[in-house]
């Protein structure tokens, strides 16, 4: 991961390396951008816009809310490329603010975004069983009018088996990552999971929709709905079961919907969390990142066009109609609407493990995130050396990764047992952490003078860096995106209907800070000085 | 049992820092030499791979202009402030700068061997600088500071290094630091890259037994190796190909890449401390038998000089602090 090209080492003109370790040829901006594109939770944002516009956003036109998610999410985005290129391979925001406000801040941040992150992996492995195993099997059920898989489809979308498969999901990620051979065989196989991804929960849904007409989804779907157990006529029974939506669309409405995309466009950077040894072209990591987005967003629009050409009544009644009139547990959602689509169990099961991929790859990785944050606390001694210790046999993070199984097994159960905590509740979290990248990002250039000036993105307009001013209107971007979670009564976190879950949001973050502190004085107690590992030698 | 027995006096603290692979990035030898002041520890030890990768000319074009290319793009610099910035932002990644006319240029890109000679010209040159400004800013400083080449280091940066009267070269020999003996060797392993200082195992082995027999069994002993000690988690790098790319691209395997020779060398003679470099991803500590294991990583190309600071108190690692801003 380098910015030495293949073509640019070639160039001897331009550019002189040695025989010397550590000079890799780059990987693609392409490659990269892929990365960033499989990380987003795309799948999941457009299986919720697909069923809660209009159910839940009477007024909200689903093309403004994505492309307005689009404008508030693209200056941070742009901040972390620009912060990947200055601090390549350092911990991510951890460093970042960490260097650019203060030490404490910056544990305060990454305390915060590890506990959401938490909080998320109990949402996934709960979401697996309804919206991953459960499809899969009431296909298959319907597929060969079995009755026994269609009550074993049922339970996972129980509150029992939704915990069930989360446990199973959290122990065995965890157990993966402990066992050498598990997590280099983990490590082998994501990119087949994800290309498994990208085609059942992504591509193949999106096809089939452009090329199905009404009335071949309405023959399909009174069949499966018949070889379920459930009554005839069944598409015209669940439309006519949602209540009439006469909302007009508003701008203001439409805002409020940006929650759901932002689900997807709001974390789409992975990519900027490896770094290379030679930092990066400016171009790599803009291009990565900012076309990421944009497909990303290109693909939302796509899938809403593509779903709601047929489907607009269907869709409206996943949210609002009563599926139990069609003898069903839940409602159809995105990947198994697209599966009844196709009306073959085959390419139905290939886009039910698409789904599925989406929650497997995603938990393991998420973990291991955790586990470097974790390394990176225990280094800079704010937690035990003992955190960080790596098994000598197998060579992985045993003790983080055990704590991390620990608290996930919490938010499994956490959230298996509270069905209002759906993945909208933890974005608040996670938002605070781009106020403080965003601020860190307007420091940054005179905090961090030397490293900035270094940086492929030290540019100015007069005298003003652009980093700087990219992060004010990331500032703003963030704040607004704040203002809409607190204002939508959907998002889980709005001021009027859940004040706790926010006043709890904003508790973990300002617990981190003190957290810090208490740690700060119980080193200092031992004769350690911890701020010493954030203080930097004056070079001069 | 304490009325009877004479109470042992507790051994002094002895305090060291230890970085390595800040391969070119002035910026990191500056905040090296001044670590022993900053952090007031009694050693300084800098382990191997000193020096630069890449040299950026900064072209003299015939209208007058001066272009280099740098971080990706194109840059024109138009008068002395702007040259002298670009040299010190080339100089903080890790990289050497130097003025080249555009006729010398195109003679320099189609001659491998005068661009050879120039390469090595300039790094010693540099590092010549560095000792200079080490000698100085040292002068008056109780600590011992060694300064070791490393694998990536070419082989004249031994002697270059001896022409200092501050820094002392401790490679293949035995130095003393204090109340410990540190024994010192730089070269690594064999890599993808074949850099200038790799030797097979067997040859390691060979020279850490030699070094091991030097060794007085009265002193406890510190190891300063570059290359770590093999699958420690201390020599976790992602896997490289033939060709020298990344395997799996983003999503990258790691592997261990450290020796078995001085992990054999560990087990047998078991050093109190071992330090070591090398592998800039694999930041950790780690325990083989009694030994206390380091590597501190490096970020060297973002002016950040990831260090360890180690207390030790007899035979006794009681302390391991990692730092890096």
């Amino acid at each position: 991961m380098t910015e030495i090209s293949p073509a640019q080492a070639r160039d001897a003109r331009r550019f002189f390396p040695r025989q010397a370790t550590g000079l890799t040829r780059e990987v693609s901006w392409i490659d990269a951008m892929f990365y960033n594109l499989l990380w987003s939770s795309l799948p999941l944002s457009l299986a919720f816009i697909l069923a809660y516009d209009p159910a839940l956003y009477s007024s909200a036109n689903p093309y403004i809310a994505v492309l307005a998610a689009l404008v508030l999410t693209l200056p941070c985005a742009l901040m972390y490329a620009m912060f990947s290129s200055a601090i390549p391979r350092s911990g991510g925001d951890y460093t970042w603010i960490t260097r650019s406000l203060s030490p404490s801040v910056g544990f305060m941040s990454s305390l915060s975004f590890c506990a959401w992150i938490t909080f998320f992996i109990g949402v996934y492995s709960d979401y697996l069983g309804t919206y991953g195993i459960a499809p899969m099997l009431r296909i298959l059920a319907a597929d060969t009018q079995s009755r026994g898989l269609l009550d074993t489809a049922n339970w996972f979308t129980t509150e029992t088996g939704a915990i069930v498969v989360g446990l199973v999901v959290v122990v065995g990620s965890a157990l993966l990552l402990t066992l050498g051979a598990g997590l280099r065989t983990f490590m082998k196989l994501q990119k087949g999971a994800f290309a498994l991804w990208a085609l059942g929960a992504v591509a193949l849904p999106i096809v089939l929709m452009l090329f199905i007409s009404k009335a071949t989804f309405i023959s399909n779907f009174n069949t499966y709905i018949l070889h379920l157990g459930g009554p005839s006529n069944a598409y015209s029974k669940f439309v006519a079961s949602a209540p009439a939506n006469n909302s007009p669309t508003t701008f203001s409405g439409s805002l409020l919907m940006v929650t759901l995309p932002f689900y997807t466009l709001g974390f789409i950077f992975q990519s900027a969390y490896f770094g290379g040894e030679i930092k990066r072209a400016r171009k790599t990591a803009l291009r990565s990142i900012v076309v990421a987005e944009l497909l990303a967003a290109g693909l939302l629009l796509v899938g809403i066009v593509v779903f709601r050409a047929h489907l607009s009544q269907f869709l409206y009644a996943t949210g609002a109609g009563d599926y139990t009139k069609i003898g069903l547990s839940s409602a159809p959602q995105y990947p198994e609407i697209a599966a009844i689509a196709s009306g073959n169990a085959v390419v139905g099961t290939l886009i039910s493990i698409g789904m599925i991929m989406v929650f497997l790859t995603w938990i393991p990785q998420s973990m291991l995130l955790l586990s470097r944050s974790l390394f990176a606390w225990s280094f800079d001694r704010l937690l035990p050396a003992k955190v960080a210790s790596v098994n000598s046999r197998t060579r992985s993070p045993a003790v983080a990764v055990g704590l991390i199984a620990v608290l996930s097994v919490g938010a499994v159960l956490l959230v298996g047992l509270s069905p209002s905590l759906t993945f909208v509740v933890g974005l608040m979290g996670l938002t605070f952490t781009y106020v403080l990248v965003s601020i860190a990002g307007i420091a940054f250039p005179y905090r961090q003078k030397e490293t900035f000036e270094a940086s492929p993105f030290n540019r100015r307009i007069g005298r003003l860096p652009v980093m700087t001013l990219v992060a004010v209107v990331s500032t703003v971007a963030v704040a607004i995106i704040i203002v809409i979670l607190l204002r939508d009564k959907n998002s889980g976190t709005s001021w009027d209907l859940n004040k706790f879950r926010v006043e709890l949001s904003l508790g973990i973050l300002l617990a981190g800070f003190i957290v810090y502190q208490v740690i700060k004085l119980i080193q200092k107690a031992r004769g350690v000085d911890v701020e010493l590992a954030y203080r930097e030698i004056p070079p001069e | 049992m304490g009325l009877w027995n004479k109470k042992t006096p507790r051994p002094k603290e002895f305090s060291l820092f230890y970085a390595a692979d800040i391969h070119g990035s002035e910026r990191c030898f500056r905040k090296f030499v001044n670590a022993a002041r900053f952090y007031k520890v009694d050693a300084l030890i800098l382990g191997g791979d000193i020096s630069g990768k890449a040299l950026v000319p900064l072209v003299e074009r015939a209208d007058g202009r001066i272009e280099a290319h740098f971080l990706g793009e194109d840059r024109v610099l138009r008068d002395e402030a702007d040259i002298e910035e670009a040299e010190k932002a080339i100089r903080s990644n890790g990289f050497y700068p130097f003025r080249i006319t555009e006729q010398a240029l195109s003679d320099l890109a189609g001659d491998d061997a005068q661009r050879r000679e120039e390469f090595d010209r300039i790094m010693a040159d540099e590092l010549r600088r560095w000792i200079r400004l080490a000698d100085e800013r040292l002068d008056g400083v109780p600590a011992d500071c060694l300064v070791m080449p490393g694998n990536d280091d070419e082989h004249f940066t031994g002697p270059v290094l001896d022409e200092s009267h501050r820094l002392i070269n401790p490679e293949d020999k035995i130095a003393r630091i204090g109340p410990y003996q540190v024994l010192s060797l730089g070269y690594s392993n064999e890599t993808p890259w074949h850099s200038p200082r790799e030797l097979p195992e067997d040859e390691i082995a060979r020279r850490l037994d030699e070094l091991a027999a030097r060794l007085d069994p009265a002193v406890p002993a510190i190891f300063n190796i570059h290359v770590p000690p093999y699958r420690t988690a201390l020599d976790n790098a992602p896997e490289i190909s033939a060709d020298l790319s990344i395997v799996g691209g983003s999503n990258s395997r790691m592997v261990p890449v450290g020796s078995p020779a001085v992990r054999a060398a560990i087990e047998t003679y078991h050093p109190i401390l071992s330090l070591h470099g090398h592998i800039h991803e694999s930041r950790g500590t780690a325990k083989i038998g009694k030994t206390v294991a380091i590597n501190p990583g490096s970020e060297y190309n973002t002016g950040v000089l990831r260090g360890v600071i180690v207390r030790l108190r007899g035979d006794d690692v009681a302390d391991v602090q990692f730092v890096g801003a």
